[in-house]
């Protein structure tokens, strides 16, 4: 049975959770950012382990090898130098017809990069820690990408470490638009799988003219259409590419629809990502 | 309790922690991450004095909520309420056995999830409820009953070096041999 030892341990132990979870949630995050700098020695052993597996292992790679990955590399570079160009005049071209507009000039990103230097360890949230904070000029809120597409907003900042809550989580949800029929909804998650998320609260259809009634067949979203973030609520700037519909449904007795959507980023794969800052 | 207990107590939740974090193999292979702070406070809990209870609730809990979406606080409870538990029961229990070590590890694996969850939907950060959750909690059930023997193991390897062993006890004694003489 319980002894007297044990009551004393277990209720100062209560007392002590109850604290604690009764902490607001700005005081909390900052004891956990401060409790995150215990394991520093471990983000820098494994920084400098992966930094030294690099090496080794380029020092091992034919010369053969990497003459080739430098001529295709510097074909790749050409190419792009041409699509910069192009781009830049279809840039300059767009500002002249946004000021001839009176639209206010687009903000270009600044991009930051980081790396992801811990997971969540339970299993039911999604979230991540990256090596930039508040010295490196993160917000909250800030959105979080990759190459493929986005990864999720950051949530919480120190000095040198944020916490990134990443798509599919209950606590990011994006305002979303299908790329080929403007639909507008808002990305949730899929409790089933976490390589998927929901896009919901989805009209069941679209204007087929202008000034005409809306087409209800629901036939417009199709598997395969691209999901992009729509720019509404402020958080995720527009046309950031979240993945691809891989169904559709009606739900809400018929009132809208529901698409399943294949996240574009691998978020069990995370390395490298950016951190936009608009 | 000494201080090597101690010691070796923090390091351990130090790095059952660190290893949650860094390593995603399991998640990648399983879909869920093994904990192994629950196996840690099994052995905790059966075989060292109830301070080292309260001190690994206290700091692996923090530690570990630390890098969680979890509100802080709720793995301190959760790891108390299963070490606590142990603890008061450990008499019952054959922990030098490997099959207890075994269950005890699959029991602590699966609890201290649960209680998590359990607290969770008591509060404004609901997990929701599906098979699999589930599913993800039998994995670190398993994980932990398997990490269970080996944390026993690794303890008992760390006692060799740093605790003074028992001198193996012999029959012979030196005053109750037959002396033999020629006479």
């Amino acid at each position: 049975m319980l002894r007297k030892p044990h009551y004393i341990a277990f209720g100062l132990l209560a007392l002590v959770g109850l604290i604690l979870l009764s902490l607001p949630e700005s005081a909390a995050n900052r004891v956990k950012l401060t409790l995150t700098g215990l394991f520093l020695p471990l983000f820098g052993f494994t920084e400098s382990t992966q930094s030294v597996a690099r090496r080794a292992g380029n020092s091992v790679v034919p010369r053969d090898d990497l003459v080739r990955e430098l001529e295709q590399l510097r074909a790749e570079k050409q190419k792009l130098e041409f699509n910069l160009a192009q781009t830049q005049e279809a840039v300059r071209e767009n500002d002249r017809l946004r000021q001839f507009a009176g639209f206010p000039a687009r903000q270009p990103w600044k991009l930051k990069p980081a790396r992801v230097i811990a997971r969540d360890p339970a299993n039911w949230w999604r979230t991540a820690f990256i090596d930039v904070g508040s010295k490196d000029g993160v917000r909250v809120d800030m959105p979080v990408i990759t190459p493929e597409g986005l990864a999720g907003r950051v949530s919480a900042v120190s000095t040198a470490r944020s916490q990134v809550v990443l798509l599919g989580d209950q606590n990011c949800r994006v305002a979303a638009l299908v790329k080929e029929t403007a639909e507008n909804g808002i990305v949730v998650p899929y409790v089933s799988d976490p390589a998927i998320v929901t896009l919901t609260y989805l009209s069941r259809g679209t204007p087929a003219k202008v000034g005409q009634a809306i087409v209800t067949s629901g036939l417009e979203l199709k598997p395969g259409h691209q999901v992009l973030s729509s720019g509404l609520g402020g958080v995720f700037p527009r046309g950031i590419r979240i993945g691809e519909i891989v169904d559709v449904r009606n739900v809400g007795f018929g009132l809208y629809q529901e698409a399943r959507v294949k996240l574009a980023v691998n978020l069990n794969a995370l390395d490298q990502v950016w951190v936009v800052a608009q | 309790m000494n201080r090597i207990e101690n010691i070796s107590i923090l390091l351990a939740a130090w790095l059952a922690v660190a290893f949650e974090v860094a390593f995603n193999g399991f998640r990648d292979w399983f879909g869920a991450q093994i904990g192994l702070l629950p196996a840690l406070m099994v052995y905790v809990a059966l075989s060292a004095s109830w301070p080292g209870v309260v001190l690994l609730a206290l700091v692996g809990g923090l530690m570990h909520d630390s890098f969680s979406a979890n509100p802080l606080g709720i793995t301190t409870i959760a790891l108390a309420v299963v070490g606590l538990l142990m603890r008061a029961q450990r008499d019952l229990v054959l922990r030098t056995q490997i099959y207890a070590q075994v269950m005890m590890g699959f029991i602590a694996s699966a609890a201290v999830p649960a209680c998590v969850v359990l607290v969770l939907t008591n509060t404004h950060h609901p997990v929701p409820l599906t098979w699999r959750l589930v599913g993800q909690v039998m994995v670190m059930a398993v994980g932990g009953a398997v990490v269970t023997p080996l944390v026993f193991l690794a303890f008992k390897w760390l006692g060799r070096w740093f605790i003074y062993q028992p001198l193996p006890e012999s029959h012979y004694r030196d005053s109750r041999q037959i002396k033999r003489t020629r006479n």
